[in-house]
């Protein structure tokens, strides 16, 4: 429809209201609360607008379009009205201070100077200071009582952690219970999650991040992608001085449209925290010894030649980072194949998602997910596999609660009551290591329900035979023993999931970490498979990635079965290739996965090993067994930003430069392809990850040169059809590019496997149920699973080193009620967590998020040792590690047995709030 | 009747725990928490949201909003002066201030201190009579500042 604005004929879609038209036809409206993120609201009055045959001045921004409606936006009366409002605005702002932000800019474009009411609204306003958030402040003077902060935690962080208090001249934004149990703190006995949307939103700086409080406002702003989670949200780095004072996220940002979550929005401060290692560091006994990066380069150079030479290719390997960029995954794995002539390199996707690449590449022929985070916005009906995302993937958490509250059914399988497990319609809260079970009586219902998209089946799958034979006789009755699930709740998620129209699955780490993790995501698959819910809008197999750029490690080669692409090492066309371009042949006997090296260091076979920002001797399985199989390596180089715990077995450690200091490109989970750009200097002269290879390569006789990344991103579209057509300057235009993108002129792959699949026709592939490598027995009476919190960040490296240290200090061990009770324990105390292969010390506190008979801990603290616990155990094919089923024991720990540090720990201890 | 305890409570705030797939009622919760026990006591608030299936913000945000809601316990008698037009204009301010200051005198007796509690009201509907008092459930009409001594006296 039309209408006319200002004297312009305006098109508009019905629905909208004035001041979206005007938006969309560029005619900007004053406003202070309204925000494009939020649902109109029509407080702040000052987009009035005057509307032909109407007398009053509706506020535009909640006024309906009808057609030929004939609206002005500016007149003298308009102008008087809007004087006034800003006047009024001003009057309630501290006296004497700096007013900032878009209230600052209304009060110059509106000519107010000065304030006709000496002691207006100001005396009135409450004298509220809330610094009890570690990362932002609220100052009630300069507030409005917009109610944008409020409208943002509920409508688009879902946390409703904030109200308006009160009434009229008192009304004000409180957070929690604060406005009666004390505004002073009211941030941090709340149930806020410091996404930090209220204060994007704010118009008035009454909410304002302390960084910009103690650095300034930033002077300049740099385009960049988050390193923490596989989201991938978009920030603007905001610089000042050479320094970064914010981290803003983008509202254009594709996966993340303006949101953030506490990491990646606050938890960017390790960056200039002061234990950063600034220089090489050689070991000399128990002593480091500083040393030039001429020297250490040299030192690598050497080592490896040696090595090399004297026990072949195959005792050397590298451990590639999932943090770092593409272009660092890419040419390390050239560096192994090229240089040494091995493929000997895997990355961390080992013990997260490897189980993902094998059971999707076996049914789908791809390893990633099919649809895009913006199908959310398409789907019919969620399902949540085995994955936390509201802390794990706090942006997506958020995308997810947002669709439940337009009513999208969720359907939850976990075994804890996560907060989306609250939310959910349904919540299959099963035993852990049993998904193959739930989900093959799932397929069953389906068959028996008549459920099936037959013309998907015959037109595009194969093998379907070999599913309906495995699920035939695996009832919800039989599956009700196995997971503890009720059968009728089993069937009621089969019937929802196969007839919603378009059912979008979601799945973490609790599908892939067990001794069958490939089974359990072949048997997701199948059911997706099974109901035509692949290939379509808001529908598809989504596996929730952790690390901001572990799909990329894997996609670029950093794997000892695959070359960059996914590509077979045996591929004819493909050496050929790979020797015209890199001037070397590809390597084609398939290299040694993680936990082998380990057997390798250990047998004696590995002697050299490289690795990069990624913290093995604290995150993987098996501590004691990874710890001496470092101590076996004889050249062991760490390439980190701190310290780390694995850094501490290293001969050379050499320090690496941050995501802000370098440019590069990272992958997120929906397969695209942004770049992060350097905001920052490195300090002290730090070579990146990607000088550091060519240095190192051009020092053993393979000269590498590239004057920028994206040369080597060059190189890599020339060696792998499914990057073919990305460059540096697509990725710029585009806002990223999701692969696969076969040629310059394609533009990325929003949704997978519309017309085809890679292998032609997708793959059923029955899988039985099998038992977990472990079992709760009368020794070892509970299962621990361990997981992420959303404070803390893996390893915890970066996020321990900055101020959310505040909220969460420790790792906690969450136990049922019942189960406290039964031992005896009180909230707080430490107890001594004991398995087969080791111990450990943690606080205990009663959640009703795990069952009885269950335990859950994060293992973001050193300190806890939470991975000496685990077993080796892991996915036959894929070798992920068992990380969510370990039997343990728990015993009280005496006094006398802490010493005294753990007695001052455990009198500080902040007690985890567990809601 | 009133809650003695914290059992009590609970027992009111089950009549509001939501049906499956039904919205919570704050509103609702809040006045059968204060029709239970004459207030709604802000340390119960995390009750409250927990058996709501809400957040502490959201309970609070009603509460802090309407002013028939009380947070402090009221005296035994709960005295409301009308403020409506009529009622304003009949001189209801002045017979306000007077009740204030009986009850302030009264107070001094530790033995009457918990005797009344006074608030203002918007409008009785009791115009044709103003000014407008009401104590607990009885309407008093055409009450001048002089009545207030006679009038408050029968309730103990």
């Amino acid at each position: 429809m039309n209408l006319t604005i200002n004297g312009r004929s305006v098109a508009a879609e019905p629905g909208d209201t004035i001041y979206m038209a005007a938006r969309k036809a560029g005619i900007s409206i004053p406003s202070l609360c309204v925000s494009h993120q939020l649902a109109p609201f029509g407080s702040c009055r000052l987009c009035i607008c005057e509307i032909e045959g109407q007398s009053e001045t509706p506020a535009s921004c909640t006024t309906p379009v009808r057609p030929d409606m004939v609206v002005r936006t500016e007149s003298d009366r308009l102008r008087r009205h809007r004087h006034n409002i800003v006047e009024l605005y001003v009057s309630e702002q501290p006296e004497g201070s700096e007013m900032s932000g878009p209230l600052r800019e209304l009060a110059l474009a509106c000519g107010v100077d000065r304030v006709r009411y000496p002691d207006g609204a100001r005396s009135k306003r409450a004298s509220v200071r809330d610094d009890s958030n570690p990362f932002f402040t609220f100052d009630n003077a300069a507030c409005i009582s917009c109610a944008r902060c409020v409208r943002a935690c509920d409508e688009i962080q879902g946390t409703h952690a904030l109200t308006m208090s009160g009434r009229g001249f008192g009304a004000r934004p409180t957070a929690g219970g604060g406005f009666f149990m004390g505004e002073m703190s009211a941030f941090a006995t709340s149930n806020c999650v410091s996404c930090g949307a209220c204060v994007k939103e704010c118009p008035t700086g009454a909410l304002t991040e302390k960084t910009v409080l103690e650095k300034g406002i930033s002077t300049g702003t740099v385009r960049t992608t988050c390193a923490y989670c596989g989201v991938g949200c978009a920030f603007d780095a905001g610089v000042r001085d050479g320094r970064v004072v914010q981290m803003m996220p983008a509202d254009d940002g594709p996966s993340n449209r303006g949101h953030a979550c506490m990491k990646g929005r606050f938890g960017w401060t390790y960056n200039d925290a002061s234990d950063r290692l600034r220089v090489p560091l050689l070991r000399r006994g128990n002593d480091w010894e500083e040393i030039s990066w001429e020297s250490a380069l040299d030192l690598v150079a050497q080592e490896f030649m040696r090595i090399k030479e004297k026990h072949g290719p195959d005792a050397l390997a590298t451990i590639s980072s999932s943090r770092g960029t593409n272009e660092e995954n890419y040419l390390f794995g050239k560096f192994m194949r090229c240089v040494i002539g091995t493929n000997h390199i895997d990355n961390c996707a080992r013990v997260c998602h490897s189980a993902t690449v094998t059971g999707m590449m076996e049914t789908l022929g791809a390893s990633a997910a099919t649809n895009s985070i913006q199908d959310l916005d398409l789907t019919q009906l969620i399902m949540v596999v085995g994955a936390n995302p509201t802390e794990s993937h706090p942006v997506v958490g958020a995308k997810i609660k947002q669709a439940h509250r337009r009513r999208v059914p969720l359907i939850v399988i976990d075994p804890r009551r996560t907060e989306l497990a609250r939310l959910a319609d349904l919540h299959l809260q099963l035993r852990p290591g049993s998904n193959v079970a739930l989900l093959n009586a799932m397929g069953h219902v389906l068959v028996k329900e008549g459920l099936l998209d037959h013309t998907f089946i015959a037109g595009r799958t194969e093998g379907i035979e070999d599913w309906l034979n495995t699920v035939s006789d695996c009832t919800p009755e039989a599956a009700e023993v196995i997971t503890g699930v009720p059968a009728h709740l089993i069937a009621q998620a089969a019937r929802l999931y196969g007839s919603s129209g378009a059912s979008f699955c979601v799945h973490g780490l609790g599908v892939t970490e067990h001794r069958w993790g490939s089974h359990g995501v072949i048997a997701l698959c199948n059911l997706a498979l099974a109901t035509g819910n692949i290939g379509k809008p808001g529908t598809g197999i989504n596996p929730l990635r952790g690390q901001n750029n572990v799909q990329g490690a894997s996609d670029m080669g950093c794997l000892p079965t695959y070359f960059a692409g996914y590509q077979s090492l045996d591929d004819p066309k493909l050496a050929t290739l790979h020797q015209t371009i890199t001037g070397r042949p590809l390597p084609t006997k398939r290299g040694m996965k993680t936990p082998d090296m380990w057997d390798a260091a250990i047998a004696g076979r590995l002697k050299g090993l490289w690795i990069i920002g990624y913290d093995v001797a604290q995150t993987d399985p098996n501590l004691k067994k990874v710890h001496e199989a470092l101590k076996h390596v004889e050249f062991l180089v760490v390439q980190d930003l701190f310290l780390s715990e694995t850094a501490k077995f290293a001969h050379l450690v050499l320090p690496g430069a941050s995501f802000l200091e370098k440019d590069g490109t990272f992958t997120n989970l929906e397969r695209r392809i942004q770049r992060i750009r350097k905001a920052v200097e490195p300090p002290h002269g730090i070579l990146p990850d990607w000088r550091v290879v060519c240095e190192v390569s051009t020092r053993m006789g393979y000269s590498m040169h590239y004057q920028h990344p994206s040369e080597i991103m060059d190189e890599i579209a020339r060696l792998t059809p499914m990057f073919a057509g990305v460059s540096y300057d697509r990725l710029d235009q585009h806002a990223g590019l999701q692969w696969p993108v076969p040629t310059a002129m394609h533009e990325g792959t929003a949704l997978m496997h519309q017309e085809t699949f890679p292998t032609g026709k997708a793959h059923f592939v029955g899988v039985e149920y099998l038992p977990p490598g472990e079992a709760a027995s009368k020794e070892y009476p509970f299962v621990l699973t361990t997981g992420r919190i959303l404070q803390h960040y893996n390893c915890g490296a970066q996020t321990r080193r900055t101020d959310i240290l505040e909220l969460v200090d420790t790792d906690v061990l969450e136990m049922h009620p019942v189960d406290m009770k039964g031992l005896q324990l009180r909230d707080g105390e430490i107890v001594r967590v004991v398995s087969a292969r080791g111990e450990a010390l943690l606080p205990v506190v009663g959640s009703e998020r795990v069952m009885s008979g269950h335990l859950f801990t994060s293992f973001h603290f050193p300190a806890s040792t939470v991975n000496a616990l685990l077993s080796s155990s892991a996915d036959e094919s894929s070798k992920c590690p068992e990380y969510k089923v370990s039997a343990v024991r728990v015993e009280p720990v005496e006094r006398d047995e802490l010493d005294p540090e753990d007695e001052a720990e455990l009198r500080h201890m902040r007690r985890q709030l567990i809601t | 009747m009133r809650i003695r305890n914290k059992t009590q409570l609970a027992e009111t705030l089950e009549t509001c725990r939501p049906a499956l797939l039904d919205n919570p009622n704050i509103l609702k919760a809040l006045l059968a928490i204060q029709s239970a026990r004459g207030y709604v006591p802000t340390n119960a608030i995390p009750q409250i949201a927990q058996v709501l299936g809400v957040t502490e913000a959201q309970v609070a945000g009603v509460l802090s909003y309407y002013s028939d809601l009380r947070t402090q316990p009221p005296g035994r008698h709960l005295i409301r002066v009308c403020m409506g037009e009529s009622c304003m204009a009949n001189h209801g301010a002045r017979v306000f201030r007077t009740i204030q200051e009986y009850i302030r005198i009264n107070a001094r007796d530790p033995t009457q201190a918990e005797r009344f509690t006074v608030e203002q009201m918007s409008c009785a509907g009791n115009c044709a009579l103003s000014p407008t008092v009401m104590i607990d459930a009885d309407l008093c009409g055409r009450v001048t500042p002089s009545d207030v001594l006679s009038l408050l006296e029968p309730y103990r």
